[in-house]
């Protein structure tokens, strides 16, 4: 049912996939080998929308040594790697309104959603991190979405763009996620060709360097043209550009990864998540990305969960009014969305990386929601999930925390984690969350 | 950790609940919109003064420097609008005129923001490295197709006029020149494009091809701002004040607004020759580019946005529940819509026809559908629909189909969905911590008699009351919108009350309730209102008040119902100036 490790060779394309050497056997210069080389630390921040049945997403027997619950039955695997947290709190909602939307803007930034405003007031933790280890990288971040295009009309009285996007650039603009998994695929493995030289590639990087400073300088020269409300926008165009043109010809070596099996087109929902699994997974052994979200729903999801034995829309479903069917339904989502992380976690665990350990080793996953009960919507005592050694944190463990602290303090914790020198991080996180380390 | 029941372990609870205890008050900032206040009053916008008539419109220059000032006596208000990137579907719909390719390239940007229900609008179009990384995939592939194609096809001469190897930098220039003309949609100074054609010369000079040299040329071309942004420049980047586009912004802007696409060679030269700083030049091409083909841009894309109507194809009812539904029908019933409303525009019908029409677009699957008898042959065909129980857009099953969950009809989301699209009287969220459940803990009831549970508790009521009533009136149909007379709990009762300016109207079903709605003085502000946000890109504000009074009464002028409309909002100033956000 669950599995404790994966063959390589499950990845994306069954048996299909041939990877004849570990990757980095493949990678690693042959007197480097046996040796403990640094490994990059990765971060990984995961939606899942509308909340959960808290009841069922609690850890039984209260804090203190992790007692996992049904819901996350199949998660015993990778006990030692979990730490549930209770009692956090995910934004300030000190407004009549925007319980999804301000949930989802909040949860990876600890900021209070503006009204008007296409954007949030600072960067996403995970491109806070990103700064801090994604440079060698090829890409900085790596946004993936699980739910088809954005969710159309009134987001909780918020612009959209905030209830469709869980990743903030610096500027609080939202960073765009791809869904089709053969896009995502395309971006993280196409290039690939073994045969080119490197005159080839250099010259070919050489060209895209070329034209991309051509327009920069256009780009530059309008820019004294442009009133101050366009120049937000122009400004948008040429920090991409920069972005673009900065990590061309990085991370190369990752070529010498074996992509996988392309797997795009009509799938399931498992189907989908376990593909997405792969991807990120691969993504981060191969050191094409340190940095990635998975927003699984967009904003009020009403995914049906048939297949799960969940039959209806689940925004819908969230709204149980204590209805017993209805939670019921809602305990078998939880634990369908806890199965596709186990499968994720298991997928890290079997990877390699380069320090002799796991990829799971170096990895954080921090794993909420937009509410914690999708009912009363609520943002205090969200359902919170760290998994992975990335952060060092002391893990195996269910901790409390009565006076309920904003997610601004957990994220400082992480950020500092990761290298960062920053004393706070968005709204309500001027200190570090205690008990992290034990 | 005590698990104390969520809905009442709510911080500040008590506050955030009286706060919002009436619908009213929580729109007290919101414009025009007197929703839930109880009466389905007319908010017909003040009818400030006309914009005035028409001031100079100058051709503009290459890169020039704005539109002349308004020379109206009566100054309209124009409010800032952000410059917009080319959206997925104006980007496809771009590199298909300018490179010949039939590929769909918009499609691998990420998704759009939506803002005020579109994706073209300015402020909420961001570039990203994703972009900018699709965008040159984009142009590599578009521009290898290009170079591809037969010395003879017009798709290729239209771009690769010269030979590049044989031509030499004159051939460059002129190729990188006519092209960045047609991409810029303006004309284009040499010095703009020389530093490209550099690009060329030192990738030639250090042993590449001249034609990959002028391939990377045209690709900077491609990834210009200037292309992939609807470029539109101030008189003074740092005054107030509002001033005419030029003659090439305006061409630019009319054809996005349009056809989604860059302006065709038509269009550049009424542009180039002046017409259309007149509103007769003006009309005459608006008029001319809504018969084009091209204008069906403005079915999938407005319509398409404001109906909800690009969402069918991917709506997936529950399988259980509806065995009836399938991929098929989900199409079929998107092409009825998009039809009908074609049809609606094509004929210039009256505005309110929308909703009252008794006919729409059927093929044989349909006509099942609906029980009607089959139309011959195999396409779709306008049919009467008298009989039918099925009255304009609201009994369509797109629109039933779309506002309901997976395995139930949602009155409150057919409800909510008429006051926001129709009416533009949005009722806010609910309240925090608010027990927004239907399902109660006893014996299962109609949705009629759980709504009516629900809607007995503050602070539920106030907007409930009204959204309830005109969903209930579909409750005929079905989630996937097929007529029934009863449901499990028995026969449906669809009868309702409806608050209006001559007091409460009561009314059984859709049939009697729609011509309530159609006569709803806010209807037409508000379908004028979401084409004007679609066609400046930006949302509707107080500043548009006026402005759209005066698109109501040159639409009614007209006589040209929904055609008049869009036709109207090309004339209003909002549509032809813009201003700066000032220091």
């Amino acid at each position: 049912m669950r599995k404790l490790s994966v063959p390589r060779r499950a990845f994306l394309g069954g048996a299909a996939v041939a990877i004849a050497l570990p990757f980095f056997e493949s990678l690693t210069p042959r007197e480097a080998r046996g040796q403990a080389a640094a490994a990059p630390k990765r971060f990984l921040g995961v939606f899942m929308p509308n909340g959960f049945d808290m009841a069922d997403f609690r850890p039984i027997g209260g804090p203190g040594a992790l007692q996992l619950g049904p819901m996350m039955a199949s998660l015993a695997p990778f006990k030692d790697q979990l730490l549930v947290l209770g009692g956090l709190q995910n934004t300030h909602q000190d407004h009549s309104t925007g319980d999804h939307a301000g949930g989802i803007g909040a949860m990876l930034t600890s900021r209070s959603v503006k009204f008007d405003s296409e954007k949030m007031g600072g960067a996403s933790i995970d491109q806070v991190i990103a700064e801090q280890v994604g440079g060698g990288s090829r890409l900085k971040s790596l946004e993936l979405a699980g739910e088809a295009g954005a969710t159309e009309g009134a987001c909780d009285s918020y612009r959209c763009s905030i209830g469709n996007h869980i990743s903030f650039d610096a500027s609080g603009t939202p960073l765009p996620k791809l869904f089709d998994t053969g896009q995502v695929f395309d971006r993280l493995f196409q290039g690939f060709d073994p045969s080119a030289s490197a005159v080839d590639v250099a010259r070919r990087n050489q060209s895209r360097k070329s034209v991309l400073d051509a327009v920069l300088a256009q780009a530059q020269d309008l820019k004294t043209k442009l009133n101050a409300g366009d120049n937000v926008k122009l400004d948008e165009y040429l920090n991409a550009v920069r972005e673009v043109e900065t990590r061309i010809g990085l991370g190369s070596s990752a070529g010498s990864c074996t992509p996988p099996i392309k797997k795009e087109g009509s799938l399931t929902d498992q189907q989908r998540h376990e593909v997405l699994n792969d991807l990120v997974s691969l993504a981060f052994q191969c050191d094409i990305t340190r940095v990635s979200t998975l927003m699984w729903g967009n904003f009020g999801s009403n995914r049906n969960y048939a297949a799960a034995g969940a039959a209806g829309g689940h925004h819908d479903l969230s709204h149980h009014g204590t209805n017993q069917s209805s939670l019921d339904k809602l305990k078998m989502i939880g634990k369908w969305e806890m199965d596709r992380l186990a499968d994720l976690l298991g997928k890290l665990k079997a990877l390699p990386d380069s320090d002799g350990r796991t990829v799971l080793d170096n990895t954080l996953i921090f794993y909420s929601s937009d509410v914690s009960d999708g009912d009363a919507h609520n943002h205090d005592d969200m359902p919170v999930l760290l998994a992975g050694g990335g952060a060092n944190f002391a893990m195996n463990r269910y901790l409390t925390y009565p006076d309920e602290p904003y997610f601004g303090e957990l994220f400082l914790s992480i950020a500092n984690a990761y290298g960062s020198t920053m004393t706070s991080f968005g709204e309500h996180g001027d200190k570090p969350l205690p008990g992290l380390n034990a | 950790m005590p698990a104390l029941p969520n809905a009442v372990k709510h911080r500040g609870l008590s506050r955030r609940a009286l706060l919002s205890g009436s619908c009213l008050g929580a729109l007290a900032s919101a414009l025009l919109l007197p929703a839930c206040d109880g009466v389905l009053s007319g908010s017909q916008p003040g009818a400030g003064p006309a914009p005035g008539g028409v001031g100079s419109n100058p051709v503009g220059g290459s890169s020039g420097t704005g539109g002349a000032p308004i020379t109206a006596s009566s100054k309209p208000e124009v409010d800032v609008m952000t410059i917009r990137r080319l959206n997925r579907a104006e980007y496809t719909n771009t590199l298909r005129a300018l490179t010949g390719t039939n590929q769909d390239y918009g499609a691998k940007l990420p998704p759009d923001n939506l803002s005020f229900g579109f994706d073209n609008i300015g402020e909420a179009l961001t570039v990203q490295p994703l972009h900018i990384e699709m965008f040159e995939q984009s142009a590599d592939a578009a521009l290898a197709e290009l170079f591809a194609l037969p010395a003879s096809d017009a798709r290729r001469t239209q771009t690769l006029s010269c030979d590049a190897l044989t031509g030499g930098p004159a051939c460059v220039l002129a190729t990188v020149q006519a092209f960045a003309e047609r991409a810029y949609r303006r004309p284009v100074a040499a010095a703009e494009i020389t530093p490209f054609v550099s690009v060329a010369d030192t990738f030639t000079q250090t042993g590449g091809s001249a034609l990959d040299g002028l391939k990377l040329a045209l690709k900077a071309v491609l990834l210009s701002p200037y292309f992939l942004f609807r470029v539109e420049l101030d008189v003074s980047p740092t005054s107030k004040e509002p001033h005419r586009l030029t003659a090439y912004e305006l061409a630019t802007r009319l054809s996005y607004y349009l056809w989604s696409s860059m302006p065709d060679d038509a269009l550049l030269t009424s542009a180039k020759a002046g017409n259309l700083a007149s509103d007769a030049g003006l009309a005459a091409e608006v008029s001319r580019m809504l018969g084009d083909s091209k204008a069906q841009a403005l079915v999938s894309n407005f319509a398409g946005q404001w109906l909800n109507l690009r969402r069918v194809a991917a709506v997936k009812p529950d399988e259980t529940a509806y065995p009836n539904f399938n991929a098929q029908l989900a199409s079929d019933l998107q092409a009825e819509s998009t039809l009908f409303f074609a049809e609606l525009v094509a004929q210039g019908r009256p505005i309110s026809e929308l909703i009252t029409a008794d006919f729409s677009y059927l093929n044989q699957n349909l006509a099942a559908y609906y029980g009607v008898t089959p139309p011959s042959g195999e396409g779709f065909t306008k049919v009467l629909l008298t009989g039918a129980h099925r009255v304009g857009f609201l009994t369509q099953g797109s629109f039933l189909t779309l506002t309901s969950n997976p395995t139930h009809t949602s009155p409150v989301k057919r409800g909510k969905w008429v006051l926001d699209q129709l009416l533009c009287s949005p009722p806010p969220p609910p309240p925090p911590g608010v027990d927004a459940s239907l399902a109660g803990t006893g014996t299962p009831a109609s949705v009629r008699a759980r709504l009516e549970q629900h809607r007995a508790k503050e602070p539920c009521r106030s907007c409930h009351a009204i959204m309830d009533p005109i969903g209930l009136s579909f409750e005929n149909f079905s989630g996937i919108g097929e007529y029934r007379a009863s449901d499990q709990f028995g026969p449906i009762d669809a009868s309702g009350t409806l608050a209006t300016p001559n007091g409460d109207v009561t009314f059984n079903g859709a049939s009697e309730l729609v011509p309530l709605l159609a006569a709803d003085a806010r209807l037409a502000p508000c379908v004028a209102q979401k084409v004007l946000t679609y066609a400046v890109g930006r949302g509707f504000t107080t500043s548009d008040t006026s402005a759209l009074q005066t698109v109501l009464n040159l639409t009614g002028a007209t006589g040209q119902g929904l055609r008049g409309l869009f036709s109207s909002v090309a004339l209003s100033e909002a549509f032809r100036s813009r201003r700066a956000v000032g220091e």
